[in-house]
């Protein structure tokens, strides 16, 4: 029980902010990512005797986390909030080179297709290789490449159509 | 490696370690550029997807945790609760089936199914004071006027689990047995009965009922004459 206790309390201490960002980048709700997190340990906790080796913990959470968040759309019809128009308030005013990407960028991951988004959230925020991507979303390897690929050309576009706009102006 | 391949592959992993990929950006210091380029990129990604976690997120997992197996042991000390309760329940109702109204449907049945049990037990005989017959009696409203015949047992006993007044008498040529019994019993009888040995009647008083229950041998009619004239009501 303590052992179980410890082990539990360490994966929380791990990986529950990892976890929120994967789940907040799922949902763009700060609320709904903190009870996806609350519901994915609840549940791991509940479960821990099947997580048998530890190194596959952070997925094993993942996987739970994106069961949770399938769930929430099974349980009732969201309105699909419109990213834009909901989308973190603009101090883009008062704001550096640095902050004003960092908000674009934040916007366009928000508007990227799901298919794309979620392998870029496990590579970037995750940490997950190819490989481990692909075991997660149950998809081959190759397939997680090429949507890789494209999520960060498609950002980096934004960063570059930025650049470019500025330079017109400049110009 | 071509250009266009080691692109798709920096774009899809900046970090990518492989032989190949090293090698191609030592030899060709664009590519180079290229990867430190994309790493400088990811490191954006990475702080625009870094928001900010809320206050004690750990520490309100844990908490909610706790609660939750703390529910977990309640439930199961419910769960222990319940089955303990159901199980009191069940050996309740088969108790009530075996002893009750489910077996005896008279009293004439009770009263014979009861000397046939107590038989073997009734051999000792007793001698009891008549102010010890009549504290006795008195618990059912009645008084021992004359004594009529030998009491060799007088005791309480139960019929359908009231409490009743369980007595014997030495009789011509056996035993005879009476039986007081409250009207909270309440089983119907009929006045007389019978079996292969016993012959019995019931006599209907105001607070209870008299079951006398006698060998054939004996002149059970003249017993309860005997019984009518001795054992009257008490006086209030």
């Amino acid at each position: 029980m303590k052992a179980k206790q410890i082990k539990y309390e360490a994966l929380v201490r791990a990986y529950s902010k990892d976890l929120y960002r994967y789940g907040y980048w799922l949902c763009h709700d700060k609320h709904v990512a903190e009870d996806l997190v609350q519901e994915t340990f609840l549940r791991a906790w509940r479960s821990i005797e099947s997580l048998q080796d530890e190194s596959a913990a952070k997925s094993w959470l993942i996987t739970i986390l994106r069961r949770e968040n399938a769930r929430r759309f099974e349980r009732k019809q969201f309105n699909l909030v419109d990213i834009e128009e909901s989308y973190v308030p603009d101090h883009i005013s008062t704001s550096t080179e640095q902050e004003m990407e960092n908000h674009l960028l934040r916007r366009h991951i928000g508007k990227l297709e799901m298919e794309y988004r979620e392998p870029i959230l496990l590579q970037v925020i995750g940490g997950f290789s190819g490989e481990e991507i692909a075991n997660i979303l149950e998809l081959n390897k190759n397939t997680v490449m090429t949507r890789l690929f494209r999520a960060r050309n498609q950002l980096k576009d934004v960063l570059e159509d930025k650049n470019e706009l500025k330079g017109i102006k400049n110009g | 490696m071509d250009e266009l391949t080691f692109r798709r592959r920096i774009y899809a992993d900046p970090n990518d370690k492989q032989k190949d990929i090293i090698d191609a950006c030592k030899s060709d210091s664009k590519k180079a550029q290229f990867k430190a380029d994309m790493q400088a990129f990811d490191h954006k990604l990475n702080d625009a997807l870094n928001i900010e976690v809320p206050d004690n997120l750990a520490d309100k997992i844990l908490l909610s945790q706790s609660i939750d197996s703390q529910q977990g042991k309640n439930s199961k000390s419910k769960i222990h609760l319940a089955l303990a309760a159901s199980v009191v329940f069940a050996v309740g109702l088969s108790f009530q089936i075996f002893y009750s109204g489910g077996e005896y449907k008279s009293l004439s049945e009770h009263a014979l199914a009861h000397i046939y049990a107590e038989e073997s037990h009734m051999h000792d005989e007793r001698s009891y004071s008549a102010d010890n017959l009549n504290d006795k009696l008195s618990n059912f409203g009645f008084t021992l006027a004359n004594s009529i015949s030998k009491v060799t047992f007088a005791d309480f006993c139960h019929f359908d689990g009231v409490k009743s007044l369980h007595l014997v008498f030495q009789g011509e040529n056996s035993p005879v047995t009476v039986f007081l019994i409250p009207k909270e019993v309440n089983l119907p009888g009929q006045s007389n009965f019978s079996d292969q040995r016993f012959n019995g009647q019931i006599v209907n008083y105001e607070n209870a009922d008299m079951v006398i229950v006698a060998d054939k041998g004996e002149n059970s009619t003249k017993w309860q004459q005997k019984l009518a004239s001795s054992l009257q009501l008490q006086k209030t």
